[in-house]
């Protein structure tokens, strides 16, 4: 840490993972301020899903070290839970517990991991659903909604843990064309809240719109790492610039 | 008419000696299915694999083949014979409940294996990414899943065991069958004692599937089945 600058929010230094022989990650070194909005983007097998899920101890990692706002990652049950505190995370699949009503998704780790009070619970995760924009639907079960509002309350039942940092593994990949935008101005507003954003993302419109930086991967390592205007405007590499020749018309 | 209905009075005799066979041992076999299924999947390596092999060949040797064996072939063994466990194994009700919990074991132990194997594992890492230790994970993703998963193939099994019951008069038990096959020896009626017992299985198995279906209604609240309750 540099003398007078601010402790990172995640820190990932030389960090490399394997899948039996076959190397996913290589190498990877990303620091990551708080505050800070990155949208992680590259082809499909790159890695990027397999990076984010590594800075919440969903993946195991062999090499390299990664700490969030201090605290290093360990494969020990005591510091993946004192990280996963920090961390909130929303998944493609929104992963919503389906027997349990809306409301009841958002209040269950409140009440079993931070010992909340049923009503406070009930009081946070009212706010929050309010803050995405369906708290009429509270009562209802996952199953009645639509993709999008399931994703919305996938990232409420997240933000009511109070997380520092936002993982997002690209939350609008198996919705609706119509109901992408609901969801990206969810993040958007979060964004503008000051929250730490990591984004696993296709969506090269919201990238520009609301990221700080732009992470390229590709074949497990990151390949470019530039503000949206560099990065769109003027790649520094060819495979970057490959990339967004595909993606960006 | 009178006939029947005096058939009918008869083989009801029975019917509490069915039902008893039924549930005793289906609350047996459910509980050593857990056990050996938790075991397994806990701790799996050489031994779990043992134990599935096990299980595997229960299932695939005849209901009856093993009722024969504990019936005729456990009192010739000295350590039964001469122990207290002579005390269960000399009565044919409770070897056939023996036996019945015994199958219907390696049966649901493998259901319940299939349906741990079939929870999704997002539903799982969602649990953890929100910091749940592994018990809360298990009561809010797995279980429910499993359940989800299981109950169909389960009811299956459960109205299986309910009418493997009927083999039991084969070892002298009067349950349902029994006395039907009383009748029919005696009588030299054949179709209506039969057909009376049939009746009688027939309702039973309704009655539990009414059962288990108000059952899981009660416990899947949510899931896909249940999507258009309030």
């Amino acid at each position: 840490m540099t003398e007078g600058s601010p402790a990172p929010a995640i820190e990932i230094s030389s960090m490399s993972k394997w899948f039996g022989p076959f190397q996913v990650l290589d190498d990877i070194d990303l620091k990551v301020m708080p505050g800070e909005r990155i949208v992680v983007c590259g082809p499909s097998g790159s890695g990027k899903s397999t990076m984010i899920r590594c800075i919440n101890g969903l993946e195991p990692f062999q090499k390299g070290r990664i700490a969030v706002h201090g605290q290093e990652l360990i494969q020990k049950a005591r510091t993946l839970d004192a990280v996963r505190k920090n961390v909130g995370m929303v998944f493609q699949q929104f992963n919503l517990f389906p027997h349990l009503t809306v409301l009841d998704n958002c209040t269950l780790a409140q009440r079993w991991v931070h010992k909340v009070p049923r009503a406070a619970a009930e009081k946070i995760a009212m706010a929050q659903l309010e803050k995405v924009r369906i708290p009429e639907q509270s009562r209802k079960y996952p199953s009645q909604l639509s993709g999008g509002q399931q994703q919305r309350v996938a990232i409420a039942r997240s933000l009511c843990l109070r997380p520092k940092v936002m993982l997002f593994d690209e939350p609008t990949s198996s919705l609706d064309p119509e109901m992408v935008r609901e969801v990206l101005d969810t993040m958007a507003d979060l964004a503008r809240d000051g929250m730490t954003i990591i984004c696993v993302t296709h969506e090269m419109g919201f990238a520009r719109g609301i990221a700080d930086r732009i992470v390229f991967m590709d074949q497990g390592k990151v390949v470019e790492e530039a503000p949206p205007a560099e990065f769109f405007d003027k790649p520094r590499e060819a495979r970057t610039r490959k990339f967004l020749d595909q993606v960006v018309r | 008419m009178t006939v029947l209905l005096g058939y009918l009075h008869e083989i009801l005799q029975g019917l509490t000696t069915t039902l008893s066979l039924f549930l005793i041992s289906l609350v047996i076999g459910f509980v050593a299915a857990t056990i050996v299924a938790a075991f397994q999947i806990r701790f799996p390596g050489v031994l779990a694999g043992a134990v599935w092999s096990l299980m595997f060949c229960i299932r695939g040797v005849p209901l009856l083949l093993i009722l024969y064996v504990v019936y005729y072939g456990f009192p010739l063994l000295p350590f039964i014979r001469e122990t207290a466990l002579w005390t269960v194994f000399a009565s044919p009700y409770w070897c056939a409940i023996i036996c019945l919990a015994f199958v219907e074991m390696a049966f649901t132990s493998e259901i319940i294996r299939g349906a741990y194997y079939q929870t999704p594992k997002e539903q799982v890492e969602a649990a953890r990414s929100l910091g749940l230790s592994s018990f809360q994970t298990f009561r809010v993703a797995i279980l429910p899943a499993m359940l989800r998963n299981g109950f169909p193939p389960y009811t299956t099994e459960v109205i299986l065991l309910c009418k493997s019951t009927a083999l039991a008069f084969t070892i002298t038990v009067m349950d349902i069958m029994g006395y039907a096959n009383e009748i029919r020896a005696r009588t030299l009626d054949i179709y209506q004692p039969l057909l009376i017992a049939g009746a009688i299985y027939i309702c039973t198995v309704v009655v539990t599937r009414l059962i288990l279906s108000s059952l899981f209604n009660m416990i899947a609240v949510g899931g896909a089945e249940t999507a258009d309750q309030k």
